[in-house]
């Protein structure tokens, strides 16, 4: 059995976060926090951008049930 | 107190054959040799120790090839290890064993394969034991000739490459690569609903409503609006007669759809090649009620069953329930017929019994579903076959001859023909199947109803045919349906194009789905509005990187700076920064500042500096790193350029104190003489000397940098023709006889129960030793050698001519086999 190892993939993301104004680019590097691999990185940014587009897409139908009631 | 390395083995790797053993107790070690000896594979085995690889496979660019095999001595057997193995102390005091095997050596194809363990537990890096690499291409913290260089020698993109990987700032090149492809990838495959939308919305110019819906907000209100508005212009062109007044969206939807199949079905009978809908699966091909049932029914007997009411009522009586002893039937009247233990039975048949009704009821009802789920496949399966599967060869061949007219020959009924053939085959197997299951089911119905036995095996094997039956027709549905669009979609698109009702199907298709139709809009609309967004906060990072990445680099170029100052002080041309240039994307530049009477002038370092002001650059550039990253130790090989000697004071004096004092453990080889001896004078230090007499054996690595085998092995290279190497060398040969004198003197004396060390002869000349050796020497003849040594190195005043190079060579030979005979081989 092999121990994996558990730095941290980026270990510059406080540094950047301090230098972020865009508040979806801090919330998207707020949310690689514990991202431990690139596959980490990938499949968390992957992951925000499909549920953004969800929130956004139930907002849309929310507004059209808000007009119908 | 950082981590530390307290001592190193070797077995079989590079140069080394025999394991060998360094033992590091000050917090300086100086490995000294000869060049082509042994010293780079000292410092390559921690670099394999720590990482499983060498850089040096990497930097020096090539085929990959030639570093086939590389790893392993070439003289090792092929049965032994290839191994690195440490002792690693941690700043509270635990030791680790650290060992890193090679499993696998580099060949053409594939990299070199290792097992890394930590105190015999497998692991994939030293990040458990505090030690921090640093990002590749240099990820151990030894210096190396080739990578000195590295930075400096390679294109612009990779010097920026080396530059980041030392600031550590690769991570964030990742994360912008990820995010950048995620924000490629926010998109939406187009669906067969957009495509329609396009084609009504462009081609239909008084479709406006519907254009719209391309790039505004959808809402359901406008989403409608639109399509109803589209269907009415639909309908003023196909619809024949117009629809009635007042008609509601439904009929005007019925009507188009109506009008357009009536259109299309003059033309082509498309209803002939569609098949039924695609038959349900069973849930389950077990039956597991039934099985139930049967297991019941064979505890319960039918007298039991018959008497089960009798039995429950004589139970119940408080009499029997409450009974201790055996008492009467209450039933036949016979006395103590009903003791403990027959109550007891009698209670285990009524249960059984009654088990037996639930199971039954379970098992009718789970036949009776099964029964309607058969039923329903039965019904699919009917209706599964497309009609055409029942045309002659006539009707066929004026199918064909019609798609022939509209859409060419290329396009040939042949696959669908023979996909509805087998669509046929299926649906008759399947009707078989299915009605055989039914049978079976309504058997079991019967049988269970009776309370007679059950085969639930035959039972749950036609279930699964019949099921295997529906799954098959379902896929030769499919196939039929995939074979039958090839043709009849352009069949449909070109009778649409022909008949000029193109939008008005677009337009019906977008009708039947208006809710599907906004759930693609929403779809697409915050698609694109998370793109934006995205795209936006993309920027930021790329912005915010450059940011961290300037500020980086100004620490790192401050701590270059300072070790460059340490290197090279006061010199009219200095390093003065290292920097992005540009937009930081691409280039780094270094700048060095060139001095002279107040004046001073920038220019691209690269340019100005001199080869040896280049090496000391990259050494800066590599010792700011290790500081930045707080390494606990460091390799330095070969740190001084030959002939660089001017710097060698410097080194000494102000670069290894100032690692020493920042608490880094320093290991540096070196093959300078010099080096080695004003180092030694300045600091306490772990001196060792590395031989390659025999490269069958490997390197070889002897404690201390003063023994005579050491002495005799730096005055070796000196025995050349140029006559001041040979003066040299012939100096070098008085101190190593001196040293080879006295470890034979003291070895005597030790034999003979003396208590003999090597200070007894401190400052003691030539002169002065070989007279007491030849006491301790037998054999004349080696005695008449060492007299002659002296005068042989020194034939005359200082300024003849140096020993001729036989001579020196003469001296050597027999200073060599002296301390092997007295000292290295002798009986201890």
């Amino acid at each position: 059995m092999t121990e994996d190892a558990t730095t941290h993939s980026l270990p510059n993301r406080a540094q950047l976060a301090g230098e972020l104004k865009n508040p979806t680019a801090k919330r998207l590097v707020a949310a690689l926090e514990d991202a431990t691999s690139a596959d980490d990185v990938n499949s968390t940014l992957a992951a925000a951008a499909a549920h953004r587009v969800a929130v956004v897409e139930k907002e849309l139908a929310r507004g059209d049930d808000a007009e119908v009631a | 107190v950082a981590t530390t390395l307290k001592w190193l083995e070797v077995l079989g790797f590079r140069s080394f054959g025999v394991a060998q053993r360094l033992d590091f107790a000050e917090p300086l070690a100086l490995i000294w040799g000869a060049n082509s000896q042994g010293k780079t594979s000292v410092a390559e085995a921690v670099e394999f120790l720590l990482t499983g690889t060498t850089v040096r496979r990497e930097m020096l660019g090539g085929d990959k090839g030639e570093y086939d095999d590389s790893l392993r001595n070439a003289y090792h057997p092929d049965s032994e290890e290839v191994s690195v193995t440490a002792c690693i102390v941690r700043p509270d005091g635990a030791e680790h064993l650290v060992k890193r095997t090679l499993d696998c050596d580099y060949s053409r194809k594939q990299d070199c394969e290792t097992t890394l363990t930590v105190d015999g537990v497998e692991k994939l890096d030293v990040s458990c034991l505090g030690i921090a690499l640093a990002e590749p291409p240099l990820r151990a913290p030894v210096l190396f000739q080739h990578s000195v260089r590295y930075a400096l020698s390679s294109r612009p993109t990779d010097r920026l490459t080396y530059f980041k990987a030392l600031l550590e700032m690769t991570d964030l090149d990742l994360l912008t690569s990820a995010l950048t492809k995620v924000v490629d990838g926010i998109r939406t495959p187009e669906t067969p609903l957009e495509r329609d939308l396009a084609t009504a919305a462009v081609e239909g110019s008084t479709n406006a409503a519907l254009a719209a819906l391309l790039t505004q907000k959808p809402t359901r209100p406008e989403v409608q609006a639109a399509v109803e508005s589209a269907v009415g212009v639909a309908l003023a062109q196909v619809a024949e007669p117009p629809v009635a007044m007042g008609a509601s969206f439904d009929e005007k939807v019925a009507a188009l759809d109506a009008a357009l199949e009536s259109q299309g079905q003059r033309q082509f009978d498309f209803a002939a090649w569609r098949p039924g809908s695609t038959p349900p699966r069973l849930p389950t091909c077990a039956v597991p009620a039934t099985s139930i049932y049967r297991e019941a029914a064979s505890k319960a007997d039918a007298e039991a069953e018959r008497l089960r009411a009798l039995f429950d009522a004589v139970l119940a009586l408080p009499a029997i329930a409450e009974a201790d002893d055996a008492v009467d039937c209450p039933v036949c009247e016979t006395p103590s017929a009903l003791s403990p233990s027959r109550i007891q039975a009698l209670r285990d048949r009524v249960r059984n019994a009654s088990g037996f009704r639930q199971a039954q009821a379970a098992a009718i009802q789970e036949l009776q579903a099964l029964r309607m789920q058969l039923a329903a496949i039965r019904a699919a399966g009917e209706t599964l076959t497309p009609r055409a599967a029942a045309f002659d060869e006539e009707q066929h061949r004026a199918a064909a001859a019609n798609v022939t007219s509209l859409v060419g020959a290329e396009r040939t009924m042949e696959p669908t023909r023979s996909a509805l053939a087998a669509l046929s085959t299926k649906s008759d197997a399947l009707q078989t199947a299915v009605t055989s299951a039914l049978q079976e089911v309504d058997d079991a119905l019967r049988q269970t109803k009776a309370g007679e036995d059950v085969d639930t095996v035959k039972l749950a094997d036609v279930l699964s045919t019949a099921d295997g039956a529906a799954e098959t027709a379902g896929v030769a549905r499919e196939r039929q349906v995939e074979e039958a669009g090839r043709v009849l979609v352009p069949v449909r698109e070109a009778l649409e194009k022909q008949t000029n009702t193109s939008v008005a199907s677009a337009t019906l298709r977008l009708a039947k789905g208006v809710d599907d139709l906004l759930l693609v809009l929403r779809k697409r609309f915050a698609t694109a509005s998370v793109r934006a967004e995205y795209d936006k906060a993309l920027k930021d990072v790329e912005r915010a990187k450059l940011a961290v990445f300037n500020a980086k680099f100004s620490g790192m170029s401050v701590e270059i700076a300072r070790w460059w100052n340490l290197l090279r002080p006061n010199e009219p041309v200095a390093f003065h920064r290292a920097a992005p240039r540009g937009s930081g994307r691409r280039f780094v530049a270094l700048e060095a500042k060139l001095s002279s009477n107040g004046r001073e002038e920038v220019r691209d370092a690269l340019g100005v500096l001199s080869d040896s002001q280049l090496n000391a650059l990259g050494v800066a550039a590599f010792l700011a790193r290790a500081v930045l990253q707080e390494t606990p130790f460091v390799v330095l090989d070969d740190p001084l350029q030959s002939g660089d000697d001017e710097h060698r004071d410097t080194f000494i004096d102000c670069v290894i104190p100032e690692l020493l004092d920042s608490g880094m453990q320093v290991l540096v080889m070196s093959y300078d003489s010099q080096f080695k001896r004003l180092l030694t004078n300045a600091q306490p230090l772990d001196g060792f000397t590395v031989t390659l007499d025999d490269p069958t054996a490997g390197t070889v690595v002897v404690k201390g940098t003063d023994t005579a085998e050491a002495l005799l092995k730096e005055a070796k290279a000196f025995l050349k023709d140029a006559p001041s190497l040979r003066e040299t060398g012939a100096g070098r040969l008085r101190t190593a006889a001196e040293r080879v004198a006295k470890e034979i003197l003291v070895v005597k004396r030790t034999a003979v129960g003396d208590r003999a060390s090597l200070s007894d002869y401190t400052k003691q000349s030539l002169e002065k030793l070989v007279p007491q050796l030849e006491e301790h020497l037998t054999d004349e003849r080696e005695q008449g050698k060492w007299k002659n040594v002296s005068p042989r190195l020194s034939p005359g005043a200082h300024d003849d001519e140096p020993p001729a190079k036989n001579t020196l060579r003469t001296v050597y030979d027999h200073l060599l086999d002296s301390h092997r005979k007295h000292v290295r081989d002798a009986p201890r």
